[in-house]
C-alpha cells in the first residue's frame, strides 16, 4: 500500500479523474483503509459541492460548457492583443 | 463567486477554467501555454486559498465553531 504522504499529495488529481488507472487505483485502496486520510479526501471532495451548484445554476451541459470555454480561449489567443486567457482572468 | 474574484489573477484563471470550465489540466496548459505542472501547481494552491477563505468567512459568520476544537482543518 502506498503510503500517507503520497495518497495526500495525490488526491486532487484523483479528485478530478486526472490520474492513471493504476495510480488511481492505489490511492483509492489507501483511502479505503486510511483512517487517517479519509478526513481529508472528505474536506477536499467539499469543495466541489458549491462548485456544482454554480453550475447547476448555469443549466448548460458539461461539454457544451467545456467546447465554450475551449472556444473563447482559442479565439483569444489568436486574436492581435489576445492574452490566450480569454479575459478570465 | 466573490471569494473567487478575490483571487490573484494566476490562481484564479486556471481554478475557472478546471472547476467551472471543466478543461482537464492538459487543455489548460495548452490554452495557457504552460507546463502541465504549472496548472496543478496553481490550481492546488487557488483551491486551498478559497477553501482557507471560505473557512474563514464560516468561522466570522458563526457557522462553525472557532477555537483549538474548531471544526475542519486548515492544512
Amino acid at each position: 500500500m502506498i503510503a500517507c504522504e503520497e495518497a495526500l499529495a495525490r488526491l486532487w488529481e484523483f479528485l478530478d479523474g486526472e490520474l492513471e488507472a493504476a495510480s488511481k487505483d492505489e490511492v483509492q485502496s489507501h483511502l479505503e483503509v486510511c483512517s487517517r486520510c479519509y478526513p481529508r479526501y472528505d474536506f477536499q471532495r467539499a469543495y466541489f459541492e458549491p462548485m456544482s451548484r454554480v453550475k447547476e445554476r448555469e443549466a448548460m451541459p458539461r461539454e457544451l460548457r467545456r467546447q465554450l470555454f475551449k472556444r473563447i480561449l482559442e479565439e483569444d489567443a489568436a486574436s492581435p492583443g489576445g492574452d490566450g486567457t480569454g479575459g478570465v482572468a | 463567486m466573490q471569494a473567487i474574484d478575490a483571487l490573484p489573477e494566476e490562481f484564479r484563471e486556471v481554478l475557472v477554467l478546471s472547476d467551472l470550465g471543466d478543461l482537464t489540466y492538459g487543455e489548460i496548459a495548452r490554452v495557457l501555454d504552460v507546463p502541465n505542472g504549472t496548472v496543478k501547481s496553481r490550481l492546488f494552491r487557488s483551491r486551498r486559498l478559497l477553501q482557507e477563505r471560505l473557512l474563514e468567512f464560516a468561522r466570522d459568520a458563526g457557522y462553525v465553531k472557532t477555537g483549538p476544537e474548531g471544526a475542519q482543518e486548515k492544512t
